[in-house]
């Protein structure tokens, strides 16, 4: 699965610690792009139930940092494209495997950007 | 009230003449009960700020126990406590408590929000102040000035636009 993106692929970013949750939504920091190229790791979750999802996000993402999986933001992969000048791109492995990339260097426009994403994401809890 | 009285400065501020005992009474007990609500509020304001500033002890030291399990990349330092104090008490009275978190990044952020699609967030480092705002659906806005112990005005303008 690693080719093109649909538009209106689900996409998640897992949640490891309760403070990326807010009260009726994902917080921005979840969004925050990390590492050198700075980027934000999804997975692309079209046709996976609850179950598999969590499951996927259990051990690809918590159990490799040792961590309790508490959920996930969703959103459909037509958001990235929205927020300009965001880009999404296939990055298997693992399996399903997305990276969200062309971040600006400047750190006020990344929280300025993972705001925009995160109040697209639907926050799903887990189990 | 007398007018030795006066010159002897009970209720100077209130009674002018010395037929005014009625007047000063109540210019009195009206100075009694301002004085009364300006401490309340004095003391009100003063709590506020007292609760804020131990939000960002207790993020600083989340930020240090972040750190020790390897969940964050930088250190929130002293210099950066002490911009955010000092940006603490330079925000308006009128805004209500912000969020306050320490970040992985080593920054300080305060953060307002009103809905989903409605909010600011305010960080600091020491070095730089950045804020961010999101004002609706896709509609947003963002900036940074080198820190100058005061809150840019760019910056209360976004949080007044997401908030307001």
């Amino acid at each position: 699965m690693n080719g093109a993106i649909a538009d209106d692929e689900p996409l998640a970013n897992f949640i490891l610690e309760s403070n990326k949750f807010t009260k009726d939504g994902v917080s921005w920091r979840q969004y925050m792009p990390c590492g050198t190229p700075c980027n934000r790791s999804v997975f692309r979750i079209g046709d996976l139930t609850k179950v598999e999802t969590g499951r996927l996000g259990q051990t690809f993402v918590a159990d490799a940092r040792g961590k309790a999986l508490l959920g996930w933001g969703q959103f459909a992969a037509q958001i990235v494209s929205q927020v300009r000048p965001l880009a999404l791109r296939a990055d298997e492995p693992p399996i399903r495997h997305a990276i969200i990339e062309n971040w600006p260097d400047a750190r006020d426009k990344q929280m300025e950007l993972a705001q925009l994403l995160a109040s697209e994401a639907d926050p799903i809890r887990w189990p | 009230m007398t007018i030795a009285a006066l010159r002897n400065g009970a209720g100077r501020h209130y009674a002018l003449t010395d037929q005014s005992d009625a007047v000063g009474a109540e210019a009195a007990a009206w100075q009694s009960g301002a004085q009364k609500e300006v401490a309340h509020n004095s003391v009100t304001i003063e709590q506020r700020q007292a609760e804020l500033f131990w939000r960002i002890v207790a993020a600083r030291a989340e930020s240090l126990e972040a750190m020790q399990r390897g969940d964050a990349e930088t250190p929130v330092t002293d210099s950066t406590v002490e911009a955010a104090i000092q940006l603490l008490h330079a925000l308006p009275s009128t805004f209500p408590d912000p969020d306050i978190n320490a970040e992985s990044f080593g920054d300080i952020t305060f953060e307002w929000y009103k809905d989903r699609h409605h909010g600011a967030i305010l960080a600091v480092d020491g070095q730089q102040v950045r804020w961010s705002a999101i004002l609706g659906t896709a509609a947003s806005t963002s900036g940074h000035e080198t820190y100058a112990k005061s809150v840019p005005g760019l910056a209360l303008q976004a949080i007044r636009a997401a908030i307001g």
